[in-house]
């Protein structure tokens, strides 16, 4: 292992929290979309992170493969039933005049996206970290 | 000055003491051969080793990026050395050559 | 050829490069649920690259689950600002023993061509 695999775990992370960040402005984008293609409303997801070894596919020492990158393992769908609205005068209300609006936490979603644009953060210092360290390394040969 | 240590030099002791010393003069030239055959050895060897590195980092392979460099410099600094030398024994020679006999 | 020192410094540039990978993965998996924060054992490590300065590095260092750390909710006991000391710490460091090396490499240098056409 060397320095380049370490930027590849960076890369991980910045990719997952990219795609994180991306179904939480989904989310609150749709947080009044009542209709989708799939029938009813729209409905929260959100992303479940799991740990990688780093460079899949190569023969890998034991106490490296400890540690690992990131990735999106799966976006889940809450479950969480829709919030009924009485706006009888909307057109995708129900007989009782009930509008199913996506179940949404804007508190929760917030403190979500602040979590992951500081996760972003992180995995970019930590490029910008191993890229300085490289290019030191570099110099070491220019005499 | 301590002259009784002087007089302690006896004279069969000298003439040892010369003998081993044009000994020891005329066993350099077969060494200084092998000295010589034996640093071109362990350059070419650095010099296998740096590539090999650099060949191993340039496919992926997980060498460390100091290491890679490490190699290289010492390889280049083998090869000063074996340059230096090689000055240093031309210049050698040419102080003979000038010499009046 | 290298000097003692040279190889010394090194060694500890392999550990540091270790520690570092360690710190990208536990920031990488701040989030990952049942992370748990790993740490490289480094002391012992650098312990053991001190006494014996190889060529090739003999003795790889662990990397352990930390503990002592809070627990989130998630299992997860990653803590960013720790890991992002961390971080800076051991690329300071990185850099020190660079330089360190840098400086062995040039002085060996040095003494050679010093006896170059004098």
């Amino acid at each position: 292992m060397n320095l380049y695999n370490t930027l590849d775990i960076a890369s991980s992370g910045l990719a997952a929290q990219r795609k994180r960040v991306e179904i939480l402005a989904e989310n609150i984008a749709n947080a009044e979309t009542t209709r989708t293609p799939e029938g009813g409303p729209y409905q929260r997801r959100r992303v479940v992170f799991e740990g990688r070894p780093p460079r899949e596919g190569f023969q890998i020492a034991l106490r490296d493969a400890q540690a690992s990158g990131v990735r999106v393992a799966e976006v889940v769908t809450d479950p969480s039933p829709p919030e009924r609205r009485y706006l009888p005068e909307h057109p995708d209300a129900d007989a009782e005049g009930y509008v199913a609006f996506p179940s949404f936490n804007p508190v929760e979603d917030m403190v979500d996206l602040t979590a992951a644009v500081r996760g972003y953060q992180a995995n970019l210092a930590v490029a910008g970290a191993v890229r300085d360290m490289i290019n030191r390394t570099i110099e070491v040969a220019r005499g | 000055m301590d002259v009784a240590r002087f007089s302690r030099i006896t004279a069969p002791e000298l003439i040892a003491e010369s003998k081993s010393k044009a000994a020891s003069a005329a066993a350099p030239a077969q060494d200084f051969k092998g000295l010589l055959a034996e640093g071109m050895a362990k350059l070419d060897a650095l010099e296998s080793e740096a590539s090999s590195q650099v060949q191993a980092l340039m496919q992926g392979e997980p060498v460390e990026l100091h290491r890679v460099v490490l190699a290289g410099e010492e390889a280049s600094l083998a090869f000063d050395m074996m340059l230096s030398v090689r000055n240093k024994v031309v210049e050698a020679y040419q102080e003979v050559m000038r010499m009046q006999v | 050829m290298l000097t003692q020192g040279t190889l010394r410094a090194a060694r500890y540039l392999d550990l540091l490069s270790m520690r570092q990978r360690v710190t990208a993965s536990n920031i990488a998996n701040a989030d990952t649920p049942g992370y748990r924060t790993r740490a490289l054992d480094f002391d012992s490590a650098l312990d053991e690259a001190m006494q014996r300065p190889a060529k090739r590095p003999t003795f790889e260092p662990q990397v352990r689950e930390l503990g002592g750390l809070a627990v989130k909710n998630d299992g997860n006991d990653v803590v960013l600002d720790r890991e992002l000391r961390n971080l800076s710490e051991t690329a300071i460091r990185f850099s020190h023993a660079l330089l360190v090396m840098r400086g062995g490499i040039r002085q060996l240098r040095q003494a050679i061509q010093e006896g170059r056409g004098a």
